[in-house]
């Protein structure tokens, strides 16, 4: 029996010449090498994977794209869903806005006793300064409660029927609403008119107001109850000649954005025309 | 445009009664009329009267000039601008609201013309549209 002897300079060598080689490899010294060399493997294999993949596409093709569709259409039924949700949710956070303001303002007023309702109409004509809410004489509104909103006065109820209320606003040029003027502590009216701007007439000559004063009802007339916010003084017109002072009114609510206001249900009005002489106007 | 408004009820009445397809003006009128009446707080029978006023118009101007449905538009919305502005203005001038004539005429009147005017030509459009659709043609055997 032949027996190879073991030769361990062979083996020293190939280990040595193992060790060395990576040794060279994991020092970076054999990188350029091997990129050379494994270049073309790996040009040849992108090569067929790209057309692998081309042939796999070719194939599934019509399945992806029915399941695409089908896709597509779930997520654009989704999205309008979510984009309906999102502008109700919008809505609902103004309206929720709107209502903490008039709470606000309830809570600053807690004598009268309020129910809100919604605009939802407004006058087709130009001349006309009246809104329509969605509360009527089912609810509790009557003719000649005043309306408020979170800001201040809005105006009265000039007409009612049962699940519906006509309110005319403080702009309105047939409006006269009396008021007192602060920190002056001086009685004046109110004049509504068809550009919507707000005059305060009836101003005594001697009366010391500014531009920044408060106007607030005075409750004289019986139309209005007191201290109810109306706007500030924009301006004063004084003439030496005339008997009283007028000036523009900035008011404090916006007339075009009323989308809910509150009804002070509690305020019953007071006809006091009946003790004038009907040959006087009062306003 | 400062203080006037397209009266859209008017133009859509006008360019649906000048449509030569179409007929029963004057029920379009008192509905329209009472429409309005509903919505505004004038007393009912002002637009009332005022619309039925204007589908009378318009019947005498169309029995003159019927070839020129534009000329009856443009000259119907003019005027019926003018009528109803000046109707609400003279009620509620009566009525002891304190209405400046100069104010009226600049800041609502004029204002509402220029509007209703400009309007009338896309309603009228859209009018015909809908008579065409309401009143196809008919077809000759």
């Amino acid at each position: 029996m032949n027996v190879q002897k073991p030769r361990p300079w062979q083996t020293i060598t190939i280990v040595l010449v193992v060790v060395g080689v990576l040794a060279l490899a994991l020092g970076g010294f054999l990188t350029p090498l091997t990129r050379t060399a494994l270049s073309p493997v790996f040009t040849a294999l992108d090569w067929l994977t790209t057309r692998f993949q081309a042939f796999r596409d070719l194939v599934s093709a019509p399945s992806d794209v029915a399941r695409l569709r089908q896709q597509n259409d779930r997520l654009e039924a989704e999205v309008a869903n979510l984009q309906t949700q999102v502008i109700n949710l919008q809505q609902q956070v103004t309206e929720v806005e709107i209502l903490s303001a008039l709470l606000d303002f309830a809570r600053t007023q807690p004598q009268n006793e309020y129910i809100a309702a919604s605009v939802i109409a407004r006058d087709p004509r130009p001349f006309m300064k009246f809104v329509i809410i969605n509360l009527g004489s089912d609810d509790g509104v009557l003719r000649g409660m005043p309306v408020v909103g979170a800001e201040g006065l809005v105006g009265r109820v000039t007409a009612v029927n049962a699940n519906g209320a006509r309110v005319e606003l403080i702009t309105d040029p047939a409006s006269d609403v009396n008021v007192r003027i602060q920190p002056a502590d001086v009685d004046a009216i109110l004049q509504g008119s068809i550009t919507s701007d707000l005059t305060l007439d009836l101003i005594p000559q001697n009366a010391n107001v500014q531009p920044g004063d408060l106007i607030l009802t005075s409750g004289f007339g019986g139309n209005y109850p007191p201290n109810i916010l109306v706007g500030q003084v924009a301006s004063i017109r004084t003439q030496a000649t005339a008997l009283f002072q007028q000036a523009a009114v900035q008011p404090v609510v916006d007339f075009s954005r009323l989308e809910i206001v509150l009804v002070i249900i509690n305020f019953k009005p007071v006809d006091i025309t009946p003790l004038f002489p009907e040959e006087l106007h009062v306003p | 445009m400062l203080h006037g408004a397209a009266d859209l009820v008017l133009l859509v009445l006008l360019a649906w009664i000048i449509h030569e397809q179409t007929d029963t003006h004057w029920r379009w009128g008192i509905l329209a009329g009472l429409l309005v009446g509903l919505a505004t707080a004038l007393p009912f029978w002002i637009p009332l009267i005022e619309y039925i006023a204007i589908v009378g118009f318009v019947s005498i101007i169309q029995a003159r000039i019927w070839q020129a449905p534009l000329l009856i538009l443009f000259t119907a919305a003019f005027t019926g601008t003018f009528l109803i502005n000046g109707l609400d203005f003279l009620f509620l001038w009566i009525t002891g609201t304190p209405l400046v004539f100069e104010e009226v005429f600049n800041l609502v009147l004029l204002p509402s013309l220029i509007l209703n005017v400009l309007f009338a030509l896309p309603v009228f459009g859209l009018m015909g549209e809908i008579a065409k659709q309401v009143f196809p043609a008919e077809v000759a055997a």
